[in-house]
């Protein structure tokens, strides 16, 4: 199988044994990418009797036809139980795996022998979604068959949804607030204190100054980090912190907010096009901030 | 002149008995600041949770806790206030300051209009208008009976621009002495936007920088309702005001009428001229062409300057560069165009 496997820039096609190896991986790296996996599960029955197929031809046709669908990063697994495959679809959430695994059933309908006759096979699938990294390949199997055997079929093409593994694991997210103000400083801490945020836990440090954020080893660690910080502080300045950051290693982690009383646009492509992320005129909204803030978070899992 | 060992030591001991008085003085002068620093920083800590509730939450009525019931207090409460007005744009900050103000800080503020120290009096007159404490109004006006600084009229009429437009208008026009273009725009600035059309129906009345001003800050605001009063300006006697207003029509941005504009290409004025080259970049280059090829040929650098980088930033401007290059004769705006054609237009 494995020889074979490589075909036209397609993904893998694997044994259940063989996969098992291969998933650890894809799940290790779902936490640290922040980018979901999906694995569906699927299973074609005959459409009347609502049984297993016993056709070795038949099967061998549908692989076939499933593994010209995959992506090149996706997985094919050949599940011990006939007429039963596990797609693996990296960097994919439900969403996209519903709208595969509709594209699937829409050309087993329209294109493919082995299902142009409606009476012929039906697919059943179990969508699960993988957000976290402490998932064995062969309970999501498992989960995925229990699923599918107590499906009752209805509709043309099945489709179950398992949140199982959705759960996000609690993440700390540092933040610091530069800023002169101390009022101004402990005005920002309440409010990102306040805010209600399920996947995350922020970690806050205010500094009076530039130059007392960089000397600390505050910003050191992997952890994605906001910088909520004023352009103009004393020692060193807003540019100067924001030069700093952007030349460190895996500068990608860190999402920086630049406060600023200059409103030109000038100054804004200026501060763009050096790496900062969002631009914050005062006055301004701290609800409007709070959204912001919000919003960078939840595009850390796409 | 002999002075006696005991005149001398008599003088360096109450030299000495002198500094140790000042430095004792200067120490305990010190020491009240630093508790004072003290006393007003523990009420900050006491009070800061409860104005972010005030100020961000649904209630409007302000908790006891909050009066400031001395000096010092006031003093925190001031600093709050404009860090709140200063930093964040909220629904609601302003006219919660503003109703705090009036109905707690007013009799702190009247007290110290009255004051015979200046600085003081600057002190309340900044504070009315920072927090809009409208309750003084009278008080500020009753103000103007004494002898005060050109600094003093200054916030004054920053006062009466946000309160009271008419009568902010008719005392500046009737003030003797005049202020500079950047102090007018900082007053006029301070005019609520609504209220730009009694600006408008007073503007011949005003002194002349006070004119230009007006047509300046009409330029930032970027208000379109306004593009009718510049193109008014624009027929003016005065070159200034209409340079200026061609320059604030272009600051908004609007879509313009090519015939309205049209005579300014046979200005004698250069800065005219400019300004008519950068409005016509706002129009399609099909329709333009004819007076951008005139501009194109003045016999000013800035003009063609302006015209050949107008021109190659609208849609199809290169090409018309280029078209211009094959039919013009003039070797100055040839070189323009070249340069523009091969440096870029940024």
């Amino acid at each position: 199988m494995m020889d074979s496997s490589i075909q036209q820039n397609k993904g893998l096609v694997l044994t259940e044994k063989e996969a098992a190896s291969f998933f650890d991986f894809l799940t290790a790296n779902v936490v640290r990418s922040k980018i979901s996996i999906t694995a569906i599960v699927v299973s074609i029955r005959n459409s009347s009797t609502m049984r297993e197929i016993r056709d070795t031809k038949k099967e061998m046709e549908i692989e076939a036809f499933l593994h010209k669908e995959i992506r090149q990063t996706d997985l094919l697994v050949n599940l011990n139980h006939p007429f039963q495959w596990c797609i693996v679809l990296a960097h994919s959430k439900e969403e996209e795996a519903g709208a595969f695994l509709n594209r699937v059933c829409d050309k087993m309908m329209n294109n493919n022998a082995f299902c142009s006759n409606e009476e012929d096979c039906k697919l059943f699938a179990c969508v699960m979604e993988m957000r976290n990294s402490d998932v064995q390949f062969q309970d999501v199997i498992t989960k995925g068959q229990q699923v599918l055997q107590g499906s009752t079929g209805e509709g043309q093409w099945n489709i179950e949804y398992v949140e199982d593994y959705k759960r996000i694991e609690v993440e700390e997210v540092k933040v610091s607030i530069i800023e002169e103000n101390q009022l101004f400083c402990n005005i920002l801490h309440t409010s990102l204190a306040n805010m209600n945020l399920d996947r995350f836990r922020l970690n806050i440090q205010t500094f009076q100054d530039g130059y007392a954020f960089i000397q600390s080893d505050w910003h050191s660690s992997s952890h994605v980090h906001i910088i909520v910080m004023n352009d103009i502080l004393p020692r060193k300045n807003g540019l100067e912190v924001l030069h700093m950051i952007r030349s460190l290693p895996n500068n990608q982690r860190f999402y920086i907010f630049m406060m600023t009383k200059r409103k030109t646009e000038e100054d804004m492509i200026y501060a763009y096009d050096h790496g900062v992320d969002r631009y914050i005129v005062q006055p301004f909204n701290i609800r409007l901030f709070e959204s912001q803030i919000k919003r960078t978070l939840e595009r850390l899992w796409t | 002149m002999e002075i006696s060992i005991k005149m001398l030591i008599a003088s360096i001991a109450i030299i000495m008995m002198i500094q140790v008085c000042l430095g004792v003085y200067i120490s305990m002068k010190y020491k009240k600041k630093l508790r004072k620093t003290n006393r007003q920083e523990t009420y900050m800590e006491s009070v800061q949770q409860g104005w972010y509730d005030f100020f961000f939450g649904e209630h409007r009525e302000v908790p006891d806790v909050l009066i400031p019931t001395n000096k010092e207090e006031i003093q925190v409460v001031e600093y709050i206030f404009l860090t709140y007005l200063n930093k964040f744009s909220n629904e609601g900050i302003r006219e919660k300051v503003q109703h705090f103000a009036n109905a707690y800080l007013h009799a702190h503020y009247a007290k110290q209009l009255k004051s015979v120290k200046w600085s003081i009096r600057m002190n309340a007159l900044f504070r009315i208008f920072d927090f809009h404490i409208d309750r003084l109004k009278d008080e500020c006006v009753k103000l103007e009976n004494k002898k005060l600084s050109t600094e003093e009229w200054f916030q004054l009429f920053k006062i009466y621009a946000i309160f009271d437009v008419s009568g902010f208008l008719s005392k500046l026009a009737n003030y003797p002495n005049s202020f500079s273009e950047h102090e007018y725009r900082k007053l006029i600035n301070n005019v609520p936007l609504d209220s730009f059309v009694i600006l408008f129906t007073h503007f011949k009345e005003l002194p002349r920088a006070c004119q230009l001003s007006i047509i300046d800050i009409v330029g930032l605001k970027r208000h379109s309702d306004h593009v009718p009063f510049l193109e008014e300006q624009i027929q003016s006697e005065d070159s200034e005001i209409r340079i200026r207003s061609l320059k604030a029509v272009y600051e908004i941005g609007w879509m313009i009428d090519l015939e309205t504009y049209k005579p300014f290409v046979q200005s004698p004025i250069w800065e005219e001229r400019l300004m008519v080259s950068k409005l016509f970049s706002r129009l399609p280059i099909e329709q333009t062409y004819p007076y951008m090829k005139k501009l194109l040929e003045d016999e000013s650098w800035w003009v063609r300057s302006e015209t050949a980088h107008s021109i190659a930033r609208v849609k199809n401007g290169e090409d018309k560069l280029l078209e211009f290059l094959q039919t013009s004769n003039d070797s100055y705006a040839l070189e323009m165009v070249q340069e523009i054609l091969q440096k870029g237009y940024e």
